[in-house]
């Protein structure tokens, strides 16, 4: 094709879009709805999705989460995992390290006395450091302070600036007082990291397990409703870790192999990989619910190139009279339709960024965690719908410019 | 040009075109043998439903015969491809029709350069636009709209395009049909002077005799045959059989009489003092005629010579 021939097209194809102002603009709602609501699912919903992985990935993945009873079956007589399961679990060999995993739910009154819900977990020393935690002030509880119970508490921001309004260095050294006891804050965690999922609605905290079984209310010192166990990924998988400790278990806890069990073993991996598969599914979902919009607005094209072709029969008629070969029409034709909708899909793309952008902004108004939310622009998607609107009036153009293509000259010079 | 003063543009040789219709087949055309020479001015008359217009569509290239040979030009056009007919319209056939048939949105110039953009040639497109523009006197008005102009600029702007690939014949349908008496008479004029001056094959396809009864030759068209109604139902009784197997003496000779009956009711007429009421006036037509009649300087019914209808006999047969 030469350069005059593309030029002619483009300036035909612009000015037979132009020439029926009313009846495109209503063609282009229909694309620039499909496109935009294509990108704006796909803006917020990749948003969502990073967002959600940042949260999850702050768990080790080479953390085994046990925890008692069991979810998917009701089992009788549920024992509840005790220090000697941990224990035992503890020391095999392929475990680094191991934590129970305890929390509690504690208002917690500043020396000041503001006061805040805390969600205290009760870790071991390696439990926070093998958690994929970062330390911005002050320092972890040692395993003496383990050892000894002490009254220690970390906080994971921005619960110290919560309860200490200006205080610069997640206010190492202030005190709280829960349930009756002065814990002293020791350090502060950059928000994010194990199991501190949607940190923004929540705060947490966290002592010594063996603080938090001594000194609160409610604590037990011999069960866990939950620990971790982090497995040493050199010596064997995560999922032979968790094999193994299976079978540990069903030996302490007396059930025989293809009974169901009475605890529950999953890894940090899974988790992530289950809450994936549900934002995906929500993706794709909605992304379904776009893409039906958009065949609408295709169907819109073809209906409308339709009714071109009949209305321009005598045009046609002419052009093949000159010398227009079928291929001729039927580009000519196909050019129009993709250029309306390649036209409307620079719109929908434009109002579809404008609305991601707009509805970020508007999560971020509601605040409640979704602040952190933002839309993630991706080239790649917005090329990916670009160029596809242009295919898409391609497609949808080419039962009309076919159509089109194949009128015989005589029948379309003959048609007043 | 003049080398080929007397060979044939146009050679048809029985020429058919069949239309299913339910179970029967309808025939628009039987057996048409023809040969035009190059720089002829000729008219294929008849009423309508006669099947002129199919004629024009097939020697146009612009639709098929269902049987039979057409050379156009040298080339066996009949049995070619699509693509290849597309080419030939675009290089061997100017069209003019009656309604104009420009496209509204864009300019004369642009409108005349519509064949360039099929053409294997696209070299200097506009200046080429702009000299056929110049052909029809309108190079003032190549920025002007078809609906800026009037009735017979419309048409010498189709014109420009008809000549714009320097093609063979033109090929008008109708072309002062739509158009007033000034304007009627100026491009008939102007199809005239294209085929004087340019060498140009001019064939028309009208229904009005008033044209029929003043250009060099008519090709007459009856029922999808050649000859005029009348001349087939004289052959007909004659024959008691096909028409189409009439000879060439027998067609000559037909016209004659015809001729001469015409001759006598107009001497009649003119001795009675009686005006015939002309049916289906057109103006354009009617000056049109007039001006084939001052370039030809004939009429051929009023001259009574048999040259017409000497032209009009098939020359080829078989």
């Amino acid at each position: 094709m030469t350069a005059m021939k593309l030029s002619h097209l483009l300036s035909e194809a612009f000015e037979n879009v132009r020439a029926n102002k009313g009846r495109s603009f209503l063609t282009l709602i229909g694309i620039v709805i499909g496109i935009s609501s294509v990108i704006t699912i796909l803006s917020v919903g990749l948003g969502v999705q990073a967002y959600v992985d940042d949260q999850m990935s702050g768990l080790g993945s080479n953390a085994v989460m046990i925890s008692e009873g069991n979810y998917s079956i009701q089992t009788r007589n549920n024992q509840t995992v005790s220090t000697g399961d941990m224990e035992e679990i503890c020391g095999l060999p392929f475990v680094i390290d191991c934590s129970p995993s305890l929390t509690e739910i504690k208002i917690a009154t500043a020396e000041n006395g503001k006061t805040l819900p805390l969600t205290i977990l009760g870790y071991s020393a390696a439990g926070i450091a093998l958690g994929g935690n970062e330390l911005i002030h002050g320092r972890a509880y040692t395993e003496e302070e383990v050892r000894n119970a002490e009254p220690v508490i970390v906080t994971w921001s921005p619960v110290a600036e919560r309860l200490f309004p200006g205080e610069k260095n997640g206010a190492v050294g202030r005190k709280i007082r829960i349930d009756n006891v002065t814990y002293e804050i020791i350090g502060e965690y950059l928000e994010g990291g194990f199991g501190q999922s949607f940190a923004d609605q929540m705060n947490y905290a966290s002592v010594p397990y063996t603080a938090m079984q001594l000194r609160m209310s409610g604590g037990n010192r011999h069960h866990y409703g939950m620990m971790l166990a982090f497995i040493d990924e050199s010596l064997l998988t995560v999922e032979e870790g968790m094999t193994r400790i299976e079978t540990v278990l069903r030996r302490r806890h007396d059930i025989p192999a293809g009974r169901p069990a009475d605890f529950m073993i999953t890894t940090s991996k899974e988790m992530i990989r289950l809450v994936s598969v549900v934002t995906s599914t929500f993706l794709i979902f909605l992304s379904g619910v776009a893409a039906i919009s958009l065949l609408v607005a295709g169907i819109g094209i073809m209906n409308i190139m339709l009714v071109t072709v009949t209305e321009r029969t005598r045009e046609i008629g002419l052009r093949k009279a000159v010398g227009a070969r079928n291929r001729d029409i039927l580009v000519q034709f196909l050019f129009e339709s993709a250029y309306l909708s390649l036209f409307g899909g620079l719109i929908g793309m434009t109002t579809g960024l404008l609305a991601s952008f707009g509805l970020t902004a508007g999560l971020r108004l509601i605040e409640r965690g979704f602040e952190s939310v933002r839309a993630v622009v991706n080239p790649g998607v917005i090329a990916f719908t670009v160029f596809f609107a242009a295919a898409f009036g391609i497609v949808f153009g080419l039962v009309p410019a076919r159509k089109a293509s194949r009128l015989e000259p005589v029948l379309a010079l003959r048609t007043e | 040009m003049s080398e080929r003063k007397d060979q044939n543009v146009i050679h048809t040789e029985h020429l058919c075109k069949f239309y299913p219709l339910g179970d029967i087949e309808v025939r628009a055309l039987n057996d048409i043998s023809i040969d035009i020479n190059y720089g002829e001015f000729a008219a294929i008359m008849g009423p309508s439903g006669s099947g002129k217009s199919t004629l024009m569509n097939i020697l146009g290239c612009l639709d098929r015969p269902t049987a039979g040979k057409y050379f156009l030009d040298g080339t066996e056009v009949s049995t070619i491809s699509d693509n290849r007919l597309a080419e030939i319209r675009n290089r061997k056939i100017g069209f003019v029709f009656q309604s104009f048939n420009l496209l509204p949105r864009i300019t004369a110039l642009e409108n005349v350069m519509l064949p360039l953009l099929y053409s294997k040639n696209k070299s200097h497109s506009k200046e080429r636009a702009m000299e056929a523009l110049d052909q029809v006197g309108l190079a003032n008005r190549a920025k002007h709209k078809p609906k800026e102009l009037s009735g017979g600029q419309q048409q010498r702007v189709a014109i420009a395009r008809a000549l714009v690939n320097d093609p063979e014949i033109i090929m008008a349908d109708e072309p002062t049909g739509n158009l007033d008496s000034k304007s009627g008479k100026e491009i008939m004029q102007l199809l005239i002077r294209l085929n004087r001056e340019k060498g140009k094959t001019v064939l028309m396809v009208t229904h009005d005799p008033k044209i029929g009864a003043v250009v060099p030759r008519v090709i007459s068209v009856f029922d999808g045959m050649l000859g005029s109604q009348e001349e087939q139902e004289i052959l007909q009784s004659w024959r008691q059989i096909d028409y189409s197997q009439a000879t060439d003496e027998e067609r000559a000779a037909v016209r004659d009489m015809i001729a001469a009956k015409a001759r006598e009711q107009e001497e009649q007429d003119a001795k009675n003092g009686v005006v015939r009421e002309e049916e289906d006036v057109h103006e354009g037509n009617a000056s049109a005629a007039d001006a084939i009649a001052e370039a030809f300087g004939t009429s051929n019914v009023s001259n009574g010579t048999a040259e017409p209808a000497d032209k009009g006999t098939p020359q080829a047969q078989g």
